[in-house]
Order: structure tokens, then C-alpha cells, then sequence
């Protein structure tokens, strides 16, 4: 696997009371407020492209996101979480609302993708890539999305992901599980996947 | 022994492929932020002064109520007991716990409930 594009794990202890007085002086202070932004803004806006590929909506989603951080920052608490986890949580968030909009869409598109069993349209398949892994991906529940793009894509833990999404080992587990198995019928469906 | 790989590793490799160059932060945004920020601390202010005018003209009017006897008339509000007679006389004593006083402050007797039977 490659390396992990994004790190929520555990920081050291200087590093994260350095960044819990950040976040406390970004509640009220612009200037705190701009160099927090300015830190995680590579990550966030990494994750939202990988997530979303169509770089307009990207960009819609970015901007809701630290948007979402100003109007929630002065709710945040430090329980030992690191910041970026919450904020991966608003950017985890506010795609799923996109990716709710978009996943009928999705569901169409993959439905004028020829079935392995008519060879009519099977010529005219379009080869398995990422915009094709991307569709199928969007047509599952957004709960097995981030689940299986936060494992798979990311490279996080089990526990990191349980931290971001702020739900219990179990869960995430379950729906690791359950969303690998809809994938690969998906992919196995048209063919793409020996079941 | 064959192992056991996770085909769906290969699949999702597929989006990992694009570029993960670290992207400058957006100068537009960070205005919007700003924005946003000021507008946050503008209305949590404008909250703020209005909750701290309601808690001072709570304080005031209580201090005025409390000075122009209105706790004592409270008192006597709640604390009257009216007797009327079956020919329409009636007698009035104020209440202060069990204690029935008339008009003059004088004790005339003690007020006890029974539960009716």
C-alpha cells in the first residue's frame, strides 16, 4: 500500500498542546484562525479532490467545509482527538451530503454500463479506471463510501477511522465488511470482478 | 500456500493515482473565512449585550419591586384568608405559616388542613 496520505494519528505531546492553543486563539482570533486554515488546508482539500472528482464541486465542498469550521470551531473541545480528525469529520460530512445528491446519478450511469452477459454492449464497456471505480464507489449508502475510500484510499487504520467519523470500532467494522461485499458484487455484476 | 489478496486493494489503487502534490491555500477562501469569523463574533457580541441588558433590567426592576414593598404586598397576596359567614359577613386574616393574624397584626388562632375523610 502507499503511504498514508493523510495522518490522523497520535501527535507528540508538545505538538499537540501547540496545536490546542492554536485552536483556541483561532475561536477568536482571525490571525489563528488564517494559520490553522493555512496548515490543514492541503490534507482537507486533498481528501475532498480524491472523494469527489470533479474539480468544480471539489471546490463547492472545500470552501462548506472551512466554512463549517468557523461556525463550529468554538464548539470544539480537545478530548485527546486530534484536531485534523475533526476536521476530517466536517469534510467527511459535507460529502456525504454531496455524495447523497449524486449517488442516483451515479446508480444511472452504471446501469448503461453493459451486463457481462450481453455481448452487444460488452464491446462497448469502458475499461475498468478510476472514474469507473469512482461511480461504482458513489452508487453505494455514503455510511460504505467514506468507510471503504477512508481504509482503502487513505490508508487509515481501523481506529483512525473510528476516530474520524466519531463511531465506535464495531461500526466501522461492520461496515467495512458489508460495504466490501457491495462493492464487489457491484464490480462482479458488470463483469469487472470474479466473484 | 497461495495468499490471500483483498482484490478490492487493486481497484481502489486505481484512486489513489492522482496527484498528490500539496496545493497552495486558497486566498479567496481565507477572505470568506475572515468574513464569516467577524460576522461570528459580531452576532455572539450583539447576543451577548443583549443577554447582559435583560440580566440588568431583571436586576433593576427586582431591586425597585423589592424597595417599593412589593415583596410584603407578594406576601399578603398569598397569604390572606377571607371568611364569609352564612349571612354574607366576611372577615379577612392574614397568614404567616400556621399563624392566623386580624387586620391589626393581633394572633387570632392557628390554621390546620385536615385531608377529608
Amino acid at each position: 500500500m502507499e503511504s498514508c496520505a493523510f495522518s490522523v494519528g497520535e501527535l507528540p505531546i508538545a505538538a499537540r498542546e501547540d496545536e490546542f492553543a492554536l485552536v483556541e486563539r483561532a475561536k477568536t482570533e482571525p490571525a489563528a484562525m488564517a494559520e490553522l486554515y493555512r496548515q490543514h488546508y492541503a490534507a482537507i482539500a486533498g481528501y475532498v479532490r480524491r472523494r469527489i472528482r470533479d474539480p468544480h464541486h471539489s471546490e463547492d465542498v472545500i470552501a462548506e467545509v472551512f466554512l463549517a469550521m468557523v461556525r463550529y470551531l468554538p464548539a470544539y473541545r480537545n478530548r485527546g482527538v486530534p484536531f485534523r480528525s475533526w476536521l476530517y469529520r466536517l469534510a467527511t460530512t459535507q460529502i456525504s451530503r454531496w455524495a447523497r445528491r449524486r449517488r442516483r446519478w451515479a446508480k444511472r450511469q452504471l446501469d448503461e454500463i453493459g451486463e457481462p452477459a450481453d455481448s452487444a454492449t460488452l464491446e462497448n464497456r469502458p475499461r475498468l479506471d478510476s472514474e469507473l471505480v469512482s461511480l461504482v464507489l458513489l452508487s453505494l449508502p455514503s455510511r460504505f463510501q467514506e468507510v471503504l475510500h477512508l481504509y482503502y484510499v487513505e490508508d487509515l487504520s481501523l481506529a483512525e477511522i473510528a476516530q474520524v467519523l466519531s463511531k465506535p470500532m464495531g461500526t466501522v467494522k461492520s461496515r467495512l465488511s458489508r460495504g466490501r461485499k457491495l462493492m464487489r458484487v457491484r464490480l462482479s455484476a458488470k463483469g469487472y470482478l470474479n466473484d | 500456500m497461495t495468499e490471500n489478496i483483498d482484490p478490492l486493494v487493486q481497484v481502489f489503487g486505481l484512486l489513489k493515482s492522482r496527484s498528490r502534490e500539496r496545493e497552495a491555500p486558497r486566498s479567496d477562501l481565507e477572505e470568506r473565512m475572515m468574513t464569516a469569523l467577524v460576522e461570528r463574533q459580531s452576532k455572539a457580541t450583539t447576543r451577548r449585550r443583549a443577554a447582559l441588558a435583560l440580566v440588568a433590567c431583571l436586576a433593576i426592576g427586582g431591586t425597585g419591586f423589592a424597595a417599593g414593598g412589593g415583596v410584603e404586598k407578594l406576601k399578603q397576596w398569598f397569604g390572606m384568608v377571607e371568611l364569609v359567614s352564612p349571612d354574607g359577613q366576611s372577615q379577612t386574616y392574614s397568614l404567616q405559616g400556621d399563624e392566623l393574624s386580624d387586620n391589626h397584626g393581633s394572633k387570632v388562632g392557628e390554621l390546620t388542613i385536615t385531608p377529608a375523610e
